[in-house]
């Protein structure tokens, strides 16, 4: 269980800004997510990875590996990817 | 069609050919492999190729290598001596005066150039002095405090003592000091 | 004084930690080189046989490509070989993701020789490699390339517009919901929002709305990018560059010529500054294609009108920042659009951007939209916190207005709306501890806010500044010699003393000094995969993979000390780099003496992924002086304090603080790029594109505040990119008080401010 905080662009999908889904892993949130709300993993996911232009935030941890574990309070954020200098 | 020059270079007689739209720059580096001068622009306004010429600081990319003929020049290979390194070396060491290091020999040519006419610079002097010397890592605080470290130093204060001896070993107490 | 490490900042839980090594201020490993010129940079190679590149460049900001003939050039006495984007394997549309940052293989292949198009002036087109660097220019001359020029569009709104010239016709604006149907030169809009802002604005009572622009501005690196190329006969490729990472080459150098990374080496030489600049490939491909075609090693270095034209920059910018508080200081909602121009090919710096710009405050409601735009520029790259100081310049004017209508201390206004522990932030997540507290704090306390500033024309400005820093991959290898020394062999470039700050994290886990460790600095083929000298992360991250190394080393030498001693290594007890077990004591490098006689040889290994952002605050303190007869801005004293975490070397953390602080200046006061109305840049050099000089300055001083980070076993943040974030809108803000006019526009040139002021006087 997470608590998914949906892009505002995807909330349309969902109609609304937070959800809670079930799954270990943020991978298994995802697809969980999808079986609620068809349409949403491929707006998220590129050949069954994390879009490349994408990063999450589980909690305040910016990363982008799936197999991340959560919670029913991990917060899960989909952000764009950043680049430094 | 080349040309034959002669010149002193860090003390010793040298003498190459060179094509007359070669630099002094392209032919330190390229002909002589004194690749301690460096290319920036190659259009004299960043001043990493800073060489002395006949006593005065130039940038070595404006200087035809013909032009070099009978010209006496030391770059930054000529700062140091037997293993001892100069106190502005010395100094910029110490005083963490160089980041990415590509102005640096620009830098302690300039700075010496500068010592050597104003042995006791302001910070204004200073900054003045070092103007033609672009560096984009450090925003100039620790090299303008290095240059005035420098001309504080018993060496810089008394002439025929250039070098200072024993300075390549490093202490890791350096302690934190109020520059 | 320079610097004042506040040791009252250190989190509530910790004590402050004692060290041997960090915090100390050791002479870096390198240094001797670098100040007798015998450090090697990509530039001093000369290998033997070696031949020059020299590139030819789009003379349009916008054309296509009708012929290119390299026949008269390829017959010139001394021209060895030609090479077109005919060379380079056709690309495919692939995003990767670089650890910084992602690319699009099709758009990198495109950007390093052009293929149907050019798209800004400047844009390679061809190269040439012939036996003098001379010759090479001579006979890029002789490449005949016919254009069908097309009409240009330089600017972010423009470009935006329905009508605008098309860069690429199919590119489709990349959004998380519905894309459009038709093309457009909006290649990304990001959308976040937080609470509802019609309810804050609301409950406002002083909104305030500005526009900005920002000019493009280039990351300004002395060292052109240089590279040389050896394709051998055995089909093996060996480069040695300026690069900020080698790894990132090498993975680039494998898509864009289809071969795979094992074949591909990458030399990283001594490198003369980066700041984002040197992650892309531009000039490698090109070299490694003539090489392979002329059988020789071929250097290619640019020169300095190449790079400003068609390297770096960083993108301009258009930005609508909207901002309300209430009587009390309290900021309610915030508004944010941002249209930043991504250069020639999409993937500029938006997403960073529209996550910082609300970043430094607790804002309950705000939307933020930001567009990247293509249009006929050079294509953007990062640069130092790419994308949060064009931000921080609009929301900090703002907050400074704000609190001037609240008549509130512009410090307090900000103390009392800072980000902190638990804030959440506008793009979703919560901080965990940070320190922008602490800085500002710091700033109250100091010596310049507590000096009075007076005299005409002269004012003082505040603003703060964030950026993420990241983790990402670093490894390191590290041998125990029979002296008791450790060599540490890294993957991450040394730009600014990172070998040094890394072996101290090392030496201070070992118990052994700083000159006991010898850091080199390996090519691809010689450590473990490293991410790039970047993102703030290469003390913190590879300093953590050294750390990891060190833990290793000390339980390979407590299983030797066990064998030497005969006892159970569980009997042995390591403190401060002394060994003791069995009544017997040894320090690390008596051990590793008597080790190397009885052992196996003693290697560690540290390889690392650390997840998460280590979040950095800035905040700047700045008094100017406006020459009102030139426009001209002295900055005359500058204050720049920051949240470190822990300062390992703080000679050099003092010197990022103070360089990135610089960058900012001339960002703010000066540097620009100039387009004439044919899209050509009219001031491709140091001359005219006017970086700060020793004599535009005054010294910098530092605060650096110390918030242990607690994902980092000595607490460390990454420092190298926050500081360039505040000083544009701290200079502003002090030019507002100097002069009365707030600018919103960069550069605050003396034109610009000349005009500003005179147009006041006369009322305009």
């Amino acid at each position: 269980m997470a608590i998914v905080f949906i892009p505002s662009q995807l909330q349309k999908l969902t109609g609304a800004a937070q959800v809670e889904i079930a799954g270990n892993t943020v991978r298994e949130v995802v697809e969980q997510m999808e079986k609620q709300f068809p349409g949403i993993q491929q707006r998220l996911f590129e050949d069954g990875q994390l879009s490349p232009l994408l990063q999450l935030s589980v909690d305040h941890v910016m990363t982008r590996v799936l197999s991340t574990s959560v919670e029913s309070t991990t917060e899960v954020h989909f952000l764009p990817v950043i680049g430094g200098g | 069609m080349k040309t034959h020059v002669t010149t002193t270079i860090n003390g010793g007689s040298v003498e190459f050919l060179c094509q007359p739209r070669q630099s002094l720059l392209e032919v330190l580096r390229d002909e002589l492999s004194l690749t301690g001068c460096k290319e920036g622009c190659n259009n004299g306004n960043c001043g990493a190729c800073t060489v002395m010429l006949d006593g005065l600081p130039v940038n070595s990319c404006l200087v035809l290598a013909v032009e070099a003929e009978g010209a006496v020049i030391e770059t930054v290979e000529g700062i140091a001596e037997q293993g001892h390194l100069h106190p502005l070396q010395q100094c910029f060491l110490e005083g963490a005066a160089l980041q990415c290091g590509i102005c640096t020999p620009g830098f302690l040519v300039a700075a010496k150039a500068l010592l050597e006419k104003n042995p006791q610079p302001s910070e204004q002097e200073i900054r003045f002095g070092l103007a033609g010397n672009l560096c984009r890592c450090t925003g100039y605080d620790k090299i303008v405090r290095a240059v005035q470290a420098a001309a504080q130093t018993p060496e810089a204060q008394s002439p025929g003592l250039s070098k200072r001896p024993g300075l390549l070993s490093r202490t890791t107490q350096t302690e934190a000091k109020s520059l | 004084m320079s610097t004042e490490v506040a040791p009252d900042n250190t989190s509530d839980t910790e004590q402050p930690a004692t060290y041997k090594v960090i915090g100390t201020r050791p002479i870096r490993h390198d240094g001797a080189d670098k100040v007798t010129g015998k450090a090697v940079y990509t530039d001093d190679l000369h290998l033997p046989n070696m031949v020059f590149g020299a590139f030819v460049r789009s003379p349009h900001a916008h054309a296509r490509i009708v012929s290119i003939d390299t026949s008269e050039a390829e017959k010139m006495p001394g021209v060895l070989a030609t090479c077109t984007s005919a060379d380079l394997p056709d690309p495919w549309d692939k995003v990767d993701n670089l650890g910084e940052g992602c690319v699009n293989y099709a758009h990198l292949s495109g950007n390093v020789l052009a293929r149907k198009k050019a798209l800004y002036k400047g844009h390679a087109v061809a190269a040439v490699a012939a036996t003098s660097s001379h010759l090479a220019q001579e006979a890029a001359r002789h490449i005949k390339v016919e254009y069908e020029p097309l009409p240009a569009t330089m600017s972010v709104l423009d470009a935006m517009q329905d009508d605008a010239p098309l860069l690429h016709d199919d590119l489709i604006t990349h959004t998380l919901g519905d894309e459009p149907a038709r093309p457009s030169n909006i290649s990304s809009h990001i959308q976040f929002k937080k609470g509802d802002i019609d309810e804050g604005f609301a409950a406002a009572d002083v909104v305030i709305e500005r526009e900005f622009k920002t000019a493009t501005v280039h990351q300004g690196y002395i060292e052109p990018h240089v590279s040389v190329a050896l394709w051998n006969e055995d089909g093996r490729l060996k480069i040695w560059t300026a690069t900020q990472g080698s790894f990132v080459v090498r993975q680039q150098m494998s898509e864009l010529l289809k071969m795979p990374v094992s074949q591909i080496t990458i030399v990283p030489c001594e490198i003369g500054g980066g700041f984002g600049g040197k992650i892309s490939v531009y000039e490698q491909p090109v070299a490694a294609v003539l090489s392979r075609k002329c059988g020789r090693p071929v250097k290619i270095m640019m020169r300095r009108d190449e790079v400003f034209e068609a390297t770096g920059p960083t993108p301009g910018s258009f930005m609508r920042v909207k901002l309300g508080a209430t009587k009390d200081g309290k900021l309610t909602a915030g508004k944010a659009w941002l249209a930043f121009d991504a250069g020639a090919f999409p993937g500029g710096v938006i997403g960073p951007g529209a996550m910082c710009v609300f970043s430094c405050y607790d804002l309950p409601h705000a939307t933020v939209d930001g567009f990247d735009v293509v249009l006929n520029k050079p294509k953007t790259q990062a640069y130092r916190a790419p994308g949060s100081t064009h931000v921080a310049f609009a929301t900090e004017c703002v907050i400074d207005e704000l609190a001037e209508q609240l008549e509130i201390d512009p410090i307090e206004f900000r103390l009392n709306n800072a980000a902190q522990e638990g804030t959440r932030r506008v793009d979703g997540p919560v901080y965990p501890r940070v320190g922008l507290v602490e800085c500002l704090q710091a700033i109250q306390k100091s010596d310049h806010w507590k000096s009075p500033l007076t005299g005409p024309n002269r004012g003082r400005g505040v603003a703060c500044g964030f950026w993420f820093n990241c983790g990402l991959k670093s490894s390191v290898a590290a041998n125990v010699n029979a002296d008791g020394t450790v060599t540490l062999v890294e993957g991450s470039t040394d730009i600014g003393g990172t070998r040094t700050s890394i072996a101290m994290q090392l030496a201070e886990t070992l118990g052994i000094t700083a000159e006991d460790v010898i850091p080199q600095v390996v090519d691809t083929d010689s450590v473990g995969f490293t991410d790039v000298t970047g993102g703030s992360r290469t003390t913190f991250a590879t300093g953590l993979a050294a750390y990891e190394a060190a833990l290793d080393i000390q339980r390979q030498m407590v299983e030797q000390a066990a064998q030497i001693w005969e006892c159970s290594p569980d009997d042995i007890t390591v403190a401060n780099g002394v060994y003791q077990g069995n009544g017997r004591s040894l320090s690390f490098k008596e051990l590793a003496v008597q080790a190397d006689k009885v052992g196996k040889p003693i290697v560690g290994r540290g390889a690392v992924d650390p997840q998460g952002s280590t979040n950095a605050f800035a905040v700047n303190l700045v008094d100017v002086e406006v020459d009102p007869e030139t426009g001209k801005v002295t900055i005359l004293r500058y204050t720049a304090c920051q949240d470190a975490g822990k300062a390992i070397h703080p000679s050099y953390v003092e010197g990022q603080i103070q360089g990135g602080s610089v960058q900012g200046i001339g960002w703010a006061l000066n540097e620009e790029y100039f387009y004439d109305d044919q899209g050509h840049m009219r001031n491709a050099s140091f001359l005219d594109y006017r970086i700060p000089t020793c004599y535009d300055l005054p010294m910098i001083d530092t605060i650096i505040v110390e918030v242990p980070n607690p994902d980092h076993p000595y607490g460390v943040r990454g420092v190298g990119e926050v500081p360039i974030v505040p000083p544009p809108p701290a200079i502003a803000n002090a030019i507002y008080r100097a002069t009365g006019v707030r600018f919103r526009e960069l550069p605050m040139s003396p034109p610009t401010v000349w005009n500003a002021i005179k147009g006041q006087n006369t009322g305009e």
